[in-house]
């Protein structure tokens, strides 16, 4: 058998590959691939490089002419093989093409630059040796070509992958997003960009051009699409009309948006048009001033945080898309160093640590210092010592640490902020002193030391403490607690109606037994502070219940409690007459009899009043006592006037307060049946704005001893 | 999806998906019933899985709400016009006809009131502040005063609702509780969102739990009230004889129930029950230390005034806000009553600024130095502001004043707020010359201070989409810092 030379069936694929890749290049647009060729299109990327290579090496091969030159034989397998790859590669190109969304212009420059890259490779191996050998001019030619041709075209397939900034030198207008105010802002950065971003650029732009329209550089903004259609001519066009943009499924353009795209393009689409340049009743610089940028959901994979967190510890992105990471603990009794560790995985993302109120040892600290990006950390009552934390030097991302409650000195304090990049620290309930302070504030003068108000040394007034007896009516005996809520205070209290004072009065250490009439007072001391006002409060002995209570003259209508009883049934009403617990009498006298089945001795009548001048309420101004054995016929026992009370009262002693009034019953017969007349003011004083007109009077209960 | 199919099944995604003990059967099941069920990209998921939209200013709000409406231009907005003008008449060509309430509406004269009160200015900022609130004025450095808010409703209740939940009908969502759904709590063993109430001695309006309600959001994002008193959560506490073991086991056994019965039924309320009774075990072991103020070092008290140790009153409210909020709280909202100055305002200004000034501008104090306030937005104000004009009779240093949407002032402090003024009442006080902010703007802006777009934070519900500025808002960009 005949030996078949290899070289003879490289040239003669050849001639069956290249009209192929001829007519898929021209029909590459209509073609639909199964899985195996669009998989055999994958490889492009990879065996691309072989022709390249020897493609370049054959330009070069031609244009130098070696002395003295390759063999024939291998000559024509050098040029075969790298029209055959370069044939190959191009139809793996068109292959690769057809699956995949790329830039249109870009591919298409692409796709017939392979073509010829592939047909001048065939050239050069059907031009004789004899032809190539006699003309060098004609072969230096061919290599240049071939040489230049490669160089071009296969860089545009790079761009295509890699992104057409793909070696190229990067240009201005690629910001996207800015962090500048607006006073530094162009018109185009502040509002026309994000827009474009916002509604455009998803089918205009980057990978995708539809309609011939690129909206990623000025110059293709300006250039417009097909048919030379500007941006503003479509989205003016009503939604009705198959050419408006937005397409109508996606997200329209608002008015606003309208309005400053339009106003731009007319300004001439200036890219460095300054924001601040407009003047301020510029419609465009109002509507661009105001405009937001819209927020893009940004599809960025976070590694899920739930494994970090527990009940006690929370691990929390910054924000949806970011990559720093809050970390906050809680609840200082179920600290475990473990829940520490296991932030290791994401140790170099963790901006800001909060472990106020935890009580953390020295390991935990050398953990933290491992938390390389640490920006913020409070260790606010962490039980630490600053010698403890000095490590944290190492942290240079780390700005603002709070050591509130922390034991520090001077040195070792230096030593923190000398290492670090420290701007901010919380320092106070430390025990340093004032100067200690002020030589470390002149030795890093860039470092913000926040100390507090150092309120120890101010002097204030306490608060009253808290009589915690509601009740007033002593049965028998009551029990009288006090209270206060600040630590380490001396209540003192009296009960013989003198003012308390530190060092004479009774110190309260468990709850008063009162068994008679008593007026309490009652005032908090306490080192370094001044002594709270005085609170009193008076308890009644109420040994006698009369067995029944008639009203001879009735309580004005709207202040009516619940009759007769609201005075017998030991509930005090408060300074507030209107809540039921009051009889309130004005047009005439509270006349009233108490009975009892035994004749009963009695010693004292307590009654107790309301005293709200304000509100037209005065003190009673005379308590006339009769007593009867039958309820019929009644005898005067005492009588007595309380007007001089009334004379305390003027203008100025706008006062609301309960009253009591003492009746003293003289020592005598007993009777059965008892009846007062409480007298009221019959005309309210000169400076009283109700002057000339009655007064009132308010009681609610009686007390009989 | 068909609405009247998710509404058949009483299942949408979200819910299905938070069903975790039917496990990838459920899973399967759900695809069948509704195909499609686990591929769409539901809306919510789309705008809300996406929280915080951006890098936040401010991790946390602490809203001291002045509830009543104090008078701004006894505090903030300093008109010595109103001063000259005393007693005259308000100027027809100011008021323009507009609406008054039903108080003052029928008053045959308006005459101009001016404040009784001393100026002082800061040189730094150009903010003026009345001789009540020395404290606030001692911490006006940090503080962002915008001075030309103004408001749609005239009455308490209505504009309380507006501010609180962007409607002026209350059936929406508290701002608290759309922080709540939005970035959650924090801190797992604390509520997102918690409620404290004081009153001072002025004339009072009322709060009602309306105003922290979670709307048509789960309930778990409802503000939880922090009372004065030996249990200031209530309900909160065990049954004697119960120890934390026997309670554990019990909730346990109710979850089972609870599990069964969302089985059969399937309604979210459940899942939502089972999840509250956990945070309240949980709140049982945090919340006694939190709102321990006994604890506090002295020179803390002394910073919030002595009346901080007594529970209930505003200053220990603001004692607690801060505590709360240092242990995660993102929304901690207090309301101090009794700003309704009608009459007699002088007097009962004094008063209630005695009970704010100096915990308000302490708890600034607090936060900063405790590094806190640069995450921390504090907002002080109330619902409107109140009229130059005087209600009822005008002495030399006697007035009242009416309720007054169109102008008053508010002030912020921390979490990326620039320290400064903004805005610009007339010389008579009764009108917006410059920049003018709604409350959907004020809602929008701080939306924005929490890493949130006000328009892109949703929820659907009976067919549309409501956010918290409704279809209205526009970032106050000059105030963030």
């Amino acid at each position: 058998m005949k030996k078949i030379n290899p070289i003879t069936i490289v040239e003669n694929l050849l001639w069956v590959i290249n009209p192929c890749l001829i007519l898929l290049s021209i029909f590459s647009s209509e073609l639909h691939l199964g899985k195996t060729l669009s998989w055999l299109g994958q490889w492009h990327p990879v065996i691309l490089h072989f022709p390249i290579v020897i493609g370049i090496f054959v330009s070069i091969y031609l244009c130098l002419n070696f002395k003295p030159t390759i063999s024939e034989e291998i000559e024509k397998y050098l040029f075969g093989i790298n029209a055959l790859l370069a044939s190959i590669v191009a139809i793996l190109g068109i292959f690769i093409s057809v699956g995949g969304n790329y830039d249109k212009s870009l591919l298409n420059i692409h796709q017939w630059g392979g073509l010829t890259i592939s047909l001048i490779a065939w050239i050069i191996v059907l031009i004789p040796k004899n032809t190539f050998a006699s003309n060098k001019i004609l072969r230096q030619l061919v290599a240049v070509i071939y040489f230049l041709t490669i160089i071009f075209f296969t860089h545009k397939g790079g761009q295509l992958t890699h992104g057409k900034e793909a070696l190229s030198i990067p240009e201005k207008i690629k910001t996207v997003t800015s962090n500048k105010p607006d006073s530094l802002l162009t018109v185009y950065e502040k509002a026309v960009q994000p827009i474009l971003l916002d509604k455009c650029v998803t089918c205009h732009g980057g990978d995708k051009i539809k309609g011939d329209l690129q909206l990623t550089s000025i110059e293709l903004i300006k250039k417009g699409g097909k048919n030379k259609d500007q941006i503003t001519d479509r989205i003016h066009l009503p939604m009705a009309d198959e050419k408006h943009m937005p397409p109508n499924d996606r997200k329209q353009l608002t008015k606003e948006e309208l309005a400053i795209l339009t106003k731009w393009m007319q300004l001439g689409g200036d890219l460095n048009k300054a924001l601040k340049a407009l003047s301020k009743t510029d419609s465009l610089y109002i509507l661009a001033s105001q405009y937001i940028a819209p927020v893009v959901a940004i599809n960025k994979e976070q590694t899920d945080l739930s494994p970090f967190n527990n009940n006690y510890v929370s691990v929390q992105y910054n924000y949806h898309g970011g990559d720093k990471i809050n970390v906050n603990f809680f609840q200082g009794a179920f600290y475990k160093t473990t829940y520490l560790e296991k932030l290791e995985e994401i140790k170099d993302q963790i901006a800001t640590l909060n472990m106020q109120n935890i009580p953390l040892n020295k390991k935990d600290i050398d953990i933290i210092a491992t938390f390389s990006n640490l920006e913020k950390l409070n260790l606010n009552f962490t039980k630490l010592n600053i010698q403890d934390i000095v490590v944290l030097n190492t942290l240079k991302k780390l700005q603002s640490i709070s050591l509130v409650g922390m034991t520090i000195n001077n040195q070792q304090l230096e030593m923190l902020l000398k290492g670090g990049n420290i701007k901010k620290v919380q320092l106070w309930a430390n025990g340093l002193k004032q100067n200690d302070i002020a030589t470390v504030a002149s030795k890093f003068p860039t470092v913000q030391l926040i100390v507090g108000d150092n309120l120890e040394s101010a002097i204030l007034k306490l608060n009253k403490p808290i009589i915690e007896q509601d009740s007033t009516i002593i049965t028998n005996h009551i029990n009288v607690p006090l209270k206060h809520f600040l630590k380490g205070v001396t209540i003192k209290y009296t009960l013989d109606e003198t003012e308390p004072d530190s060092l004479t009065s009774p110190t309260y250490t468990k709850p008063i037994v009162l068994t008679t009439n008593t007026t309490l007072k009652t005032r908090v001391f306490k080192k370094g502070w001044i002594a709270s006002d005085v609170i009193q409060k008076s308890f009644y002995k109420s040994e006698l219940n009369p067995d029944n209570i008639t009203l001879i003259t009735q309580p004005d209508p709207k202040y009516i409690g619940s009759g007769g009883q609201t005075i017998m049934d030991h509930e005090l009403g408060d300074v507030n007459f209107g809540n039921g617990k009051w009889l309130g009498y004005m047009k005439t006298n509270m006349e009233f009899v108490m009975q009892f089945k035994n004749a009963t001795p009695l010693n004292e009548v307590i009654f107790n009043t309301l005293i709200n001048t304000g509100s037209y309420i005065f003190p009673i101004q005379n308590i006339q006592m009769d007593a009867s054995e039958d309820g019929k016929q009644f005898k005067q026992i005492q009588n007595t006037d309380f007007t001089n009370i009334t004379k305390a009262y003027s203008k100025e002693t706008n006062i609301n307060q309960t009253q009591a009034f003492k009746l003293k019953v003289p020592k005598g017969k007993n009777y059965k049946y008892y009846k007062f007349t409480l007298r009221n003011l019959k005309q309210l004083p000169q400076w009283h704005p109700g002057k000339g007109t009655p007064a009132w009077i308010f009681v609610d209960e009686v007390f009989f001893n | 999806m068909n609405e009247f199919i998710e509404h058949g099944l009483n299942q949408n995604r979200r819910k299905f998906l938070s069903k975790l003990s039917l496990g990838l059967g459920g899973m399967a099941l759900g695809s069948l019933m509704i195909p499609g069920i686990f591929d769409a990209k539901n809306e919510e998921d789309l705008f809300n899985n996406v929280l915080p939209h951006f890098a936040p200013k401010a991790k946390r709000v602490i809203y001291l709400f002045q509830n009543g409406a104090p008078s701004q231009l006894d505090l903030f907005d300093y008109k010595p016009m109103l001063q000259q003008m005393h007693g005259q008449d308000l100027p027809e060509s100011i008021r323009n006809g507009q609406r008054l309430t039903g108080m003052t509406a029928n008053q045959t004269k308006f005459p101009l009131a001016g404040t009784r009160f001393n100026f002082t200015q800061n040189k730094n900022t150009g903010a003026y502040f009345s001789e009540t609130i020395p404290h606030i004025a001692s911490i006006s450095d940090e503080l962002c005063i915008i001075r030309s808010l103004y408001t749609e409703a005239i009455n308490h209740d209505p504009a309380l609702t507006f501010f609180q939940t962007g409607a002026q009908v209350g059936n929406r969502p508290s701002m608290g509780s759309w922080i709540s759904y939005g970035l959650g709590s924090e801190n797992k063993n604390l509520p997102a969102f918690t409620v404290l109430l004081s009153k001072g001695k002025g004339n009072g309006q009322g709060v009602y739990s309306k105003l922290w309600s979670n709307g048509f959001l789960d309930s778990i994002h409802q503000g939880v009230q922090f009372s004065s008193g030996d249990e200031p959560v209530k309900y909160l506490s065990d049954p004697e004889f119960i120890d934390r073991g026997e309670k554990r086991k019990m909730l346990d056994e109710i979850a089972d129930l609870n599990e069964q019965s969302y089985k059969e039924i399937g309604d979210p309320e459940i899942v939502t029950k089972i999840q509250q009774y956990e945070l309240a075990y949980r709140m049982q072991m945090e919340v006694p230390e939190v709102t321990s103020l006994q604890n506090e070092p002295e020179s803390i008290i002394k910073m919030y005034g002595p009346e901080c140790i007594l529970p209930g009153t505003y200053a220990a409210n603001c004692l607690l806000a801060r505590k709360l909020s240092e242990s995660g709280v993102r929304f901690v909202q207090l309301y101090h009553q009794g700003w309704d100055g009608h009459n007699n305002l002088p007097d009962e200004l004094v008063g209630q600024c005695k009970d704010v000034d100096q915990p308000s501008a302490a708890l600034i104090k607090d936060l900063k130095q405790r590094g806190l306030l640069d995450e921390t937005l504090v907002i002080w104000g109330g619902e409107f502001g109140r009229t130059n004009y005087c209600q009822g009779a005008l002495t030399k240093d006697n007035y009242g004043r009416d309720h007054h949407p169109r102008c008053f002032t508010i002030w912020m402090a921390g979490g990326g707020v620039k320290p400064g003024v903004y805005g610009e009442t007339d010389e008579f006080g009764y009108n917006i010359n410059t920049l003018p902010v709604h409350v959907h703007d004020f809602h929008a802006t701080v939306m924005h201070l929490m890493g949130v777009d006000h328009e892109k934070f949703t929820f659907k519900h009976l067919g549309r989409r409501y956010r918290l500025t409704d279809v209205a808002g526009n970032v106050v960009k000059e105030i963030i810092s």
